[in-house]
């Protein structure tokens, strides 16, 4: 089951901060968009909610996450078929353990599993919130992906979200070369150090030294985020996903890419409740040309193009 | 290319690559004041981060990188040369045609048009086509091709009497 060594899968994760934004349904139809060009495997990584397999119009599959952790059961033997051609689906754990009991040795297993999954895509759709864990798998992803609506509290959250990414990337990179706690003792010394927002910290760390600078910006230049904006109602919404992208490169020095919107559409839920995948039941409505469209420019890094 | 990379730091301000047209370089600049010019679900979000003052800088570097590019552009670009508005003076028969003719003599793409006159780029490229039968009822006609022409600084009444003319024919014909 394990792919050759010349082969390499392309990684993708969606997080973002809050609940409800609709990552499942955006992982879930990227997928099936995916599974039309190459073998797709979804890995549902929401510890503790799964809910993926929903999305997918399938019942929960017997085999979870669950068995990798308590059973040590090989990844690879856990993927189930959807039911949709080229589409595995790992799913993962409901009322067992949560995310807050996997130990690092354990993770360090299930990425190494995940990056030998045989698939030319490999998506794993993750859980709200900032817990560490679920930024440390986002940051395993080669095409690291952030749903956001348009509407304060998600773009707060998304915000928050991307300043934590970031700050766990930094930390990382500075330990492994020889800075470690630079980081965090840092964000703790703000006050003497005049540091009060995100810029500033990132401004002060390459302060430091020429090498601390060198090192940020050698490692850190090709961090990305691609950006989704879902339930788009109006092009004031879709205009939104341009301002944040703009603010996250103007701000945070990040670089975002706006990849795609997705248009609002009530059949989304209804779809779920029937048990049909929804680019299945509505395969030429304007969502799912907005799922095509995302997934050409999450391939390519095009972007979206804003009229006005 | 090559000159374009000493301007790098203003298509990057602007958020456009370094390829990208006059045209473009507009529209980005435009899109970048209202972003930060006004509060947007965007920037609110984000007070922490950006005050007013920030927000301030910023406006002023990104008029300072429109103002550089535009000089950069207009050393590049040809000049209208006036002999053309004598030649456009000339046509006094308009069909779509005619508009696209004057258009591309005085350098204007569609989109830029598009943008002026807020006319569906789709409505403009019907009128430069004479695809009356894609092109709405009489009166929203006349009145994109009224618009069209005020931004190309022709007689507006003149060129729609004479496409109007035309249209009505062919509506007649049906």
């Amino acid at each position: 089951m394990t792919s050759g060594p010349e082969k390499k899968s392309v990684i993708m994760a969606v997080g973002g901060g809050k609940g409800g934004v609709g990552k499942s349904f955006v992982m879930a139809s990227l997928g099936m968009s995916l599974a039309r060009q190459g073998r797709v495997v979804m890995i549902d990584g929401d510890l503790g909610g799964a809910n993926l397999h929903n999305f997918l119009g399938i019942s929960r599959p017997s085999s979870s996450l669950t068995d990798f952790f308590e059973r040590k059961v090989p990844l690879a033997d856990l993927v189930v078929d959807s039911g949709i051609e080229n589409l595995g689906l790992l799913t993962g754990m409901v009322g067992t353990i949560g995310g807050d009991s996997i130990k690092h040795a354990q993770k360090q297993k299930l990425f190494n599993q995940i990056k030998k999954l045989d698939a030319d895509y490999i998506l794993i759709d993750l859980g709200a919130g900032t817990h560490f864990n679920t930024i440390d798998t986002l940051l395993l992803a080669d095409k690291m992906i952030i749903v956001i609506t348009p509407e304060i509290v998600s773009i707060e959250n998304m915000y928050n979200f991307l300043r934590n990414l970031y700050f766990r990337r930094l930390g990382s990179v500075l330990s492994a070369r020889g800075h470690r706690e630079l980081v965090v003792n840092t964000w703790r010394d703000r006050d003497s150090l005049g540091v009060t927002n995100f810029r500033e910290l990132v401004d002060c760390l390459k302060g430091v030294s020429p090498e601390v600078k060198l090192i940020i910006e050698e490692e850190l230049h090709d961090f990305a985020v691609h950006l989704v904006l879902n339930k788009a109602r109006t092009n004031q919404d879709i205009m939104t996903g341009n301002s944040v992208k703009s603010v996250c490169i103007k701000f945070f020095g990040v670089n975002a890419l706006y990849s795609g919107y997705v248009e609002h559409d009530d059949l989304v839920s209804r779809s779920v409740n029937q048990r049909t995948p929804y680019l299945v039941a509505y395969p030429a409505s304007r969502c799912t040309r907005g799922i095509e469209r995302l997934t050409v420019n999450i391939l390519t890094g095009q972007q979206v193009k804003v009229t006005r | 290319m090559k000159d374009r990379t000493r301007y790098q730091a203003h298509f990057a301000m602007l958020e456009v690559p370094l390829e990208s047209s006059f045209d473009e370089v507009h529209k980005a600049w435009l899109l970048m004041k209202e972003i930060y010019s006004t509060d947007s679900l965007a920037t609110i979000s984000i007070a922490d981060e950006v005050s007013d003052e920030d927000r301030r800088q910023l406006l002023g570097k990104i008029e300072e990188s429109y103002q550089a590019l535009s000089e950069f552009f207009r050393e590049y670009q040809p000049v209208v040369d006036t002999s053309v508005l004598e030649m456009t003076s000339a046509i006094t028969d308009y069909d779509g045609n005619a508009l696209r003719t004057i258009r591309h003599l005085l350098h204007i793409p569609l989109d830029d048009v598009a943008m002026a006159t807020r006319v569906p780029r789709r409505h403009l490229e019907s009128i430069e086509s004479d695809n009356y039968a894609a092109l709405p009822v009489a009166v929203y006609t006349r009145g994109f091709v009224v618009n069209y022409a005020k931004h190309l600084a022709l007689d507006a009444e003149a060129v729609a009497k004479s496409y109007m003319e035309k249209y009505r024919k062919w509506q007649d014909g049906r």
